[in-house]
């Protein structure tokens, strides 16, 4: 038996793919120093390499205890775990971006765009599900005016992620007059804008989604 | 550093993470946990329990709150339980005919909710403009529900007839029947 084969025995009885070639390359070593040790000794490179695989012993009692010292269980257990780690860091990575530009997003009072005016409301009204910060009344040019506002989700409250507008608008007779909107989700909340047009009452009712009330007389805000 | 050491901090970020999901994503443990936290979201208020319809892995609940009743969808991915994400209706008025016709299609089905108000009413025969007829008299607290496997709510539209115990007819409507 030459080294070559000696080692493809030993090999054999180790399970753990990735453990055959670093063990492979150990016992390889062994037996090259071995062989080395023996020529100088005054033996021919053949004769000590023979002699050197010899000494090692039964290869195949040699590839067992290797595979039991080297845990093929664990082995297999530390490459899938790490696997897994890694497609569930990399798969974070999407998660995190969102988390951070929402996180700017939120940090932000929230306007509209191509507004005329903007004056600062700076209300917050805590609701059960969430936090509703009124952060600006935007007037655009053909005179309906935007109500934004950010909504910071409480979790502890519920985690079951339904987001809808916070608030119903309505004038002083209690008349619906919202006109329009958008709202947008994120990971801490979402940020929105609520649109209504003007009629005679310069009282604005916002109703919110637990029926809390919060009126807002435009004047104050020299509308 | 040693194998069993990495496995242990493997198990720890996989963990991690997944809790991370979990807690975030809205995955319940149960389904009861998630249609409470769904709806003290929405500000439903509490009520009856009348039925359960399921459909594969999505579920609705069928809850009565006195002049209204609600449907709450849970959808089940694994062992684990999500809210859907149209799948609430709730704060239906209930009608003041004989009986109140519901659909609701969504992605997985369409369902049908028929309400009575009218004790007499033992059972309603449907005929569907898709052709087939129905039969309803199994009334859990004034309510039947049926579930077309297609996602289209017309399914379920065609003529509604109900009868009393006798079978004399009390009431037919026609549901945007062709």
């Amino acid at each position: 038996m030459n080294k070559n084969e000696f080692l493809k025995i030993v090999s054999k009885q180790i399970h753990f793919f990735l453990d055959r070639e670093k063990i492979e390359k150990e016992l390889s070593d062994h037996i090259e120093d071995s062989t080395l040790a023996l020529m100088e000794e005054g033996y021919s490179k053949e004769e000590a390499e023979q002699i050197a695989v010899n000494q090692m012993g039964n290869p195949t009692e040699i590839g067992k205890y290797l595979n039991r010292e080297h845990h093929p269980i664990i082995g297999y257990l530390w490459f899938i775990s790490t696997i897994v780690s890694v497609v569930m860091l990399i798969s974070l990575i999407p998660t995190g971006i969102s988390a951070v530009s929402g996180l700017w997003e939120m940090l932000t009072p929230t306007v509209v765009r191509n507004y005329e005016e903007k004056i600062p409301i700076n209300i917050t009204v805590e609701m059960p599900t969430d936090k509703v910060e009124l952060d600006y009344f935007c007037v655009m040019e053909n005179g309906d005016i935007y109500i934004t506002y950010r909504t910071w989700k409480n979790m502890e409250y519920s985690r079951s992620g339904w987001s809808s507008n916070p608030f119903s608008i309505m004038d002083g007779n209690e008349f619906p007059i919202a006109s329009g909107g958008y709202s947008s989700g994120n990971y801490f909340g979402g940020i929105g804008a609520s649109a209504f047009t003007l009629m005679n009452s310069k009282l604005v009712i916002l109703i919110f989604r637990d029926g809390q009330v919060l009126e807002l007389n435009l004047e104050d805000y020299g509308l | 550093m040693k194998r069993q050491v990495w496995i242990i901090l493997n198990m720890i970020l996989i963990c991690g993470i997944m809790v991370l999901n979990y807690y975030h994503g809205g995955y319940y443990l149960s389904k009861e946990q998630c249609i409470e936290e769904s709806m003290r979201s929405l500000y439903i208020p509490e009520g009856e329990r009348i039925l359960e319809l399921c459909n594969g892995n999505y579920c609705k609940t069928l809850f009565d709150h006195g002049d209204s009743f609600s449907l709450v969808g849970t959808r089940q991915i694994g062992l684990l339980y999500r809210v859907g994400s149209t799948d609430v209706e709730c704060g239906i008025d209930k009608s003041n005919s004989f009986f109140h016709w519901t659909g609701y299609s969504i992605d997985y089905g369409a369902y049908t909710v028929i309400h009575r108000n009218d004790e007499r009413i033992s059972e309603i025969r449907i005929e569907l403009n898709t052709g087939d007829i129905l039969t309803l008299n199994d009334w859990k607290s004034d309510y039947a529900v049926f579930i077309r496997e297609k996602s289209d709510r017309r399914n379920a539209f065609g003529m509604y007839r109900a009868y009393d115990k006798s079978g004399h007819l009390i009431e037919e409507i026609d549901y945007f029947s062709e």
